[in-house]
């Protein structure tokens, strides 16, 4: 093992690295959800020095995506923060709207919204109660999966898939809710409060919870604005930015919610953070399903409106259609846009560069967990292995952002 | 000695020996349909009726696990560990009274394997020699995660060995006997030890979790930091012998606590049922036995409930906050105590 010398780490000698063990926190250790390694330099239970490893599931998404034509990249951004995919597809096809230039309707921004939130509460639920299962309490995770499972159910009936959901389309969705979709969110929304209350009851006030949490991980919000960290990261270290409020997209400024603040950047704030944005999704939700206008599920974007399914299967013209626009013979402007969503667990961006071909001539993913892995050595030194552990599930870095 | 008791002894001993080993199998059964109860879920129920058959099939899986050793493993020790474990948990049990006596043909059996009269000794001493098996298993299998686990082991035994045996040299004082026959004979009825030293007991039931290395004391092997902890690169029956043996020490410390603290196979208006005496030990028995099961189940909806601790936290906790508490429960006990003898 190497001598750690970036300026955050300390140094070490050879006198040193004899007294000090090197423990490899990965890649395929339980606590490592998805696949990345640590390099920690141990004294003791104490590290001293770390290192991160990416490279473990690398898919070359940037790359890919300069071959392929703009309907086929929404694919790519599922695997991106697999946790709440359908923020990634929407917000993919609000850079594309964003490129072209297209308005969408209140209809459209509205559903959006419903489902970009409870995307958000599916994430959030993952994280939080992961933070739980690494500290030892596996219960609360169960309690709020089944809930996950729920919204995860939603999706399913809004486009067919669970995972990787490949949802909506540019311009809007490829079909309406159904009732049975409508008459689900209700539910869940009915549902939801009573679990997530007693999921907080198990956790939040939980004296040996709060031990663990508090004051571990910190980051300052200079330090944290530093490494460009965004979303519920950022906002626990003090620091209100909101990508709905700052930049609001898909009509967000219609809706009244509040933006929840940390103060120390710790385990604990950027667990109260994300429950607290758990309950405002709640109440977007609910806004937004009581005051969805009438009309349209998508905009007219006559180059991007895949023609109905069943016309493609029975019709020649829709299929030709269908294939012509999937196979990307479209003409897109000749433009250089950065449009950015508040993914799950941070500020998701799409850097496009367009040359006016069937492809973007360049993609660049901004990929929140990407940038807080970069601060998870200086995080984590000088703390105990445990400690290290919760900070990265409260980080909520996803493998599959790694790497692009 | 005559050819009945030593034939009635080894067939209590083969009895005892079989009662740790179901009790600690259905435990693993019991563990995960608690679990599932908690966790609004149903639990194991493939295996037989109510998934009774389930541990029986573990035990098999196991047995046709590969046998797996590092390679730079320390063959003698890494066998040794789990051996050692197994065996230490296996004779903890060998003083605990099981129930009162039993007069057949007018001969006395006691319901005890052994009436030593150092019985708290022992059981101490058997108790502390299982963190051998941790230590020699985590180190044998030359893997740092078992090392850390096994370090943990260590400090963590040690550390709450301490407050654990301040809190029962309390009840020695007020029993004046360290044999375990003779402390629960004095709980007749509901004189339980629980209602004179409250303090006590929960510093041995804290006490108790820690040394089984049940959650939220789980740290030895608590699998998202440390993978397995000292079990790490164990597996068939090898590792079964660890987890095993977490089972029945879980089932000797609530026999432990009933004992010490809820008068064992004592029960209330046992004199005023006006039954033989064979009936009532018989009766006490089976009092003990559900005692045992009802702190088997605290054992369990802790560790559905409670997040763990840290190392650090757990020292602190260990030394700064049991060990005070258990020095004020034995001065404050042995004051009163004192004053009572003393006739005020």
């Amino acid at each position: 093992m190497k001598t750690i010398n970036s300026e955050h780490h300390l140094d070490l000698t050879q006198e040193d690295e004899k007294h000090y063990s090197t423990l490899n926190l990965g890649p395929t250790h339980p606590a490592t959800h998805g696949i990345f390694q640590n390099v920690l330099m141990m004294n003791g239970e104490t590290i001293v020095g770390a290192e991160q490893t990416i490279g473990y599931i690398h898919r070359a998404f940037e790359k890919i995506a300069e071959r392929r034509p703009y309907y086929q990249i929404t694919t790519l951004t599922d695997r991106l923060n697999y946790c709440s995919s359908p923020i990634n597809n929407i917000g993919w096809h609000l850079a594309v709207e964003k490129l072209l230039g297209v308005e969408t309707s209140k209809r459209v921004d509205y559903m959006r919204i419903i489902v970009m939130e409870l995307a958000r509460i599916a994430d959030h639920l993952v994280c939080n109660s992961v933070i739980g299962v690494d500290s030892g309490a596996l219960t609360g995770f169960v309690y709020v999966f089944q809930e996950r499972e729920k919204i995860y159910e939603i999706y399913e009936e809004l486009c067919g898939a669970r995972l990787t959901t490949n949802l909506g389309r540019v311009g809007g969705f490829d079909r309406d809710f159904s009732p049975a979709a409508i008459q689900k969110i209700k539910a869940l929304m009915k549902r939801l409060p009573k679990v997530l209350h007693e999921f907080e009851n198990l956790l939040m006030r939980n004296r040996i919870f709060m031990d663990r949490t508090i004051n571990v991980g910190g980051i300052s919000a200079e330090r944290a604005l530093n490494y460009s960290f965004s979303g519920p990261n950022l906002r626990a270290a003090g620091v209100d930015y909101d990508v709905r409020v700052q930049e609001p997209y898909s009509s967000y400024n219609d809706f009244d919610f509040v933006v929840p603040v940390g103060q120390n950047g710790d385990t604990y704030d950027r667990f109260c953070v994300r429950e607290t944005e758990m309950w405002e999704s709640i109440k977007l939700i609910n806004n937004a399903l009581d005051n969805l206008p009438e009309g349209k599920f998508y905009t007219d974007v006559p180059a991007f409106n895949l023609p109905p399914k069943q016309d493609v299967y029975s019709k020649m013209e829709p299929l030709i259609s269908h294939f012509k626009m999937v196979m990307g013979e479209i003409d897109v402007p000749k433009k250089e846009i950065y449009s950015a969503v508040e993914g799950g667990n941070g500020e998701l961006g799409f850097y496009v560069v367009s040359d006016g071909g069937r492809t973007p001539y360049r993609l660049h993913f901004r990929r929140p967990g990407f940038i807080y892995y970069q601060a998870f050595p200086e995080m984590i030194t000088g703390s105990s292995l445990s400690d290290a552990i919760l900070t990265m599930s409260s980080m909520n870095v996803i493998a599959g952002e790694l790497d692009a | 000695m005559n050819i009945d008791f030593i034939l009635y002894k080894l067939l209590f001993a083969v009895i005892i020996l079989m009662l740790s080993l179901v009790v600690a199998m259905y435990a693993t059964l019991a563990e995960r349909k608690v679990a599932g109860f908690f966790q609004d879920r149903l639990g194991p129920n493939r295996a037989g009726i109510f998934g009774l058959l389930q541990p029986v099939a573990d035990g098999v899986k196991l047995f046709f696990k590969e046998e797996f050793m590092p390679a730079k493993a320390d063959k003698v020790l890494y066998i040794l560990g789990p051996c050692l474990t197994m065996l230490v948990a296996l004779l903890s049990s060998a003083v605990i009274p099981w129930g009162d006596t039993l007069i057949i043909g007018g001969k006395e059996f006691a319901l005890q394997m052994a009436d030593v009269n150092i019985g708290v000794l022992y059981t101490f001493a058997v108790v502390s020699i299982g963190v051998y098996g941790v230590m020699i298993g985590g180190w044998a299998s030359n893997n740092k995660y078992a090392l850390m686990g096994s370090v943990r082991a260590a400090s963590q035994m040690i550390s709450y060995e301490l407050a654990m045996s301040m809190s029962i040299v309390t009840i020695v004082m007020t029993s004046g006997s360290l044999s375990l026959n003779e402390i629960v004979s004095q709980q007749h009825g509901m004189n339980w030890n629980v209602f004179t030293q409250p303090i006590g007991f929960v510093v041995f039931l804290i006490c108790a979790f820690a040394e089984c290395n049940r959650s939220p004391f789980d740290l030895p092997e608590c699998e998202t930091e440390l993978i397995g902890g000292y079990h790490t690169e164990y597996s068939s029956m090898k590792l079964g012998f660890y987890l095993f043996s977490e089972y029945i020490n879980m089932f000797i410390a609530s026999a432990m606590i009933s004992t010490l603290y809820f008068g064992g196979y004592n029960f209330p208006f046992m004199n005023e049922l006006g039954l033989s005496h064979n009936w009532i030990s018989i009766i006490g028995t089976l009092v003990l036995m559900a005692k045992i099961f009802f702190f088997v189940f605290v054992f369990m909806w802790v560790r559905w409930t409670l997040p763990r601790f840290r190392y650090d936290q757990l020292m602190r906790f260990g030394w700064k906050g049991l060990m005070p508490w258990a020095f004020i429960n034995m001065i404050v006990t042995g004051f009163f105590y004192m004053l009572i003898k003393r006739g005020f």
